[in-house]
């Protein structure tokens, strides 16, 4: 049954791409399928479809750009006029609840200028679709992606006079990330023990507040005790208990629709991605690099739109989403993030002519001329700087001569 | 926006910069003298204005050069 409507749908597609490839501008394949789907649903007729097709082939041609317009000038103009508005808020903080997230133009230089990592990143983790609406399951991986340090549950005092350093464990915040003293116990003992030559044991108190006491092993020979007692405090700040690296906190928001959502200061997508519970697909960072070396460059070309687009739509400027997808594309382009500018794109056109209109002329021609480079002229700089027409718009239309059709000689 | 426009070559749609480019190279052949393809009334002095006019006659007989996949085809 299915299957037969898939057949017959793909038999309808075809004819509509046929049609419409006729008609001289093919459609995309997101309109095709949606007069697919249209056809179908609303049982049209043949003739209906033709018309559809008709106008919609007749308004696709009239918003396609055309051939030779200068595409990068106009969307360096439509991101850059907008952007001299931003200024004015340069340093905005805002976002959810009590975090701060970089916005507005210091962001969307981030951004532009491929910075390895955002100089505020976070992360939006969403919970798979059974979990989603539970608070209490969401609070779950929220405690696992959170990183949990040793001062975080515990205080840390030094008692110099007895030569020990006492871990006191909060009762309230270990039960508040969901651990208890043994896992601190246990944690400790891994990460300071044989290891770093202190001895580990349990002090004073009952229960879950019983003190950790880290003491100097008793063999061991030191020439400067007392340095390296503070070096054991030191160390046991350092205690990772739980958590993930990198994520120095997590909240968690209750969105509209009813589902809670974990918002992070931190970002490691790879090892956030690895927990269970989390939603793969809608998960997301705001650092680009992350998501380039986790999902590769088509998704980091995403990336790049939408975090430039969020950027620019929360300060209330509307920048047409095509111009962003330029940008992106001239970033992404050659399977790497390149940051446009200086150390980009502009520093590593082909043309030398172009290059030393950019910047740092002399030291360019210089170069160029020892390794003997060549220019071909192509671009705009370069002929600008030749004296020729500019190939874009009309400069590069070529002519020729058509001999009149159908008329004879000498009529 | 493709404007359909003419050229001896018959009725193909041309982008603004090769109507421009068209219309361009026609009046300045007009300009220098050339015959006149179309019935202009003889107050009409400016060249583009009859290398419109031309145009919209479909009698002009330059047409542009499409690069296609690396072969040039005349359009």
């Amino acid at each position: 049954m299915t299957e037969e409507i898939q057949k017959n749908h793909a038999a309808l597609r075809a004819k509509l791409e046929k049609q419409t490839r006729e008609a001289g501008v093919p459609l995309p394949e997101s309109a095709l399928q949606k007069i697919a789907d249209l056809t179908r649903t609303m049982k049209l007729s043949d003739e209906d479809v033709k018309g559809i097709v008709t106008e919609v082939t007749t308004r696709l041609r009239k918003v396609l750009v055309d051939p030779h317009e200068s595409v990068g000038i106009i969307a360096a103009q439509s991101i850059g006029e907008p952007g001299t508005q931003m200024t004015l808020r340069t340093f905005h903080y805002a976002g959810v609840a009590e975090m701060n997230v970089t916005l507005g133009l210091p962001r969307l230089i981030e951004i532009v200028d491929a910075r390895r990592a955002p100089s505020t990143p976070t992360m939006t983790v969403y919970a798979a679709k059974e979990l989603r609406e539970d608070r209490k399951k969401v609070q779950d991986i929220a405690l696992k992606i959170e990183l949990t340090a040793l001062p975080n549950v515990a205080s840390i005092g030094s008692m110099v006079e007895k030569m020990k350093v006492v871990v006191n464990p909060n009762r309230h915040l270990m039960e508040s990330r969901g651990i208890n003293r043994d896992i601190l116990y246990q944690a400790i003992v891994e990460q300071l023990g044989d290891k770093k030559g202190f001895t580990v044991s349990s002090g004073s108190g009952t229960g879950e507040e019983r003190t950790i006491d880290v003491t100097l092993k008793e063999d061991a020979e030191e020439e400067t005790p007392y340095r390296r007692l503070l070096e054991a405090a030191d160390e046991l700040r350092a205690v990772k208990i739980g958590g993930l690296p990198g994520i120095t906190r997590a909240l968690i928001r209750k969105e509209d629709s009813g589902e809670y959502v974990i918002y992070t200061e931190g970002s490691n997508l790879a090892e956030v991605l690895k927990i269970p519970g989390v939603d793969r697909q809608r998960t997301t960072t705001n650092s680009v690099f992350e998501i380039y070396s986790v999902l590769g460059i088509e998704a980091a070309r995403t990336a790049i739109i939408e975090e430039a687009n969020r950027t620019l739509s929360e300060q209330g400027l509307n920048v047409d989403i095509r111009h962003i997808m330029l940008v992106s594309d001239v970033m992404t382009n050659e399977g790497v993030i390149q940051a446009i500018g200086r150390h980009g794109i502009s520093g590593r056109k082909s043309s030398v002519l172009a290059r030393a209109a950019f910047e740092i002329t002399a030291a360019h021609l210089l170069r160029a001329a020892i390794t003997g480079e060549v220019d071909e002229l192509k671009g705009v700089a370069e002929n600008i700087i030749v004296g020729q027409p500019i190939t874009i718009g009309t400069g590069a239309v070529k002519t020729i001569y058509a001999p009149p059709k159908g008329k004879a000689k000498g009529e | 926006m493709v404007k359909k426009g003419g050229t001896a070559a018959g009725g193909e749609y041309f982008t603004r910069f090769e109507k421009a480019r068209i219309l361009g190279a026609r009046a300045l052949q007009i300009s220098l003298g050339a015959p006149i393809l179309v019935d202009a009334p003889p107050e009409v002095l400016d060249p583009l204005v009859i290398a419109e006019m031309e145009f919209d006659a479909l009698v002009i007989p330059i047409t542009v050069i499409h690069r296609k996949l690396g072969t040039i085809i005349a359009a």
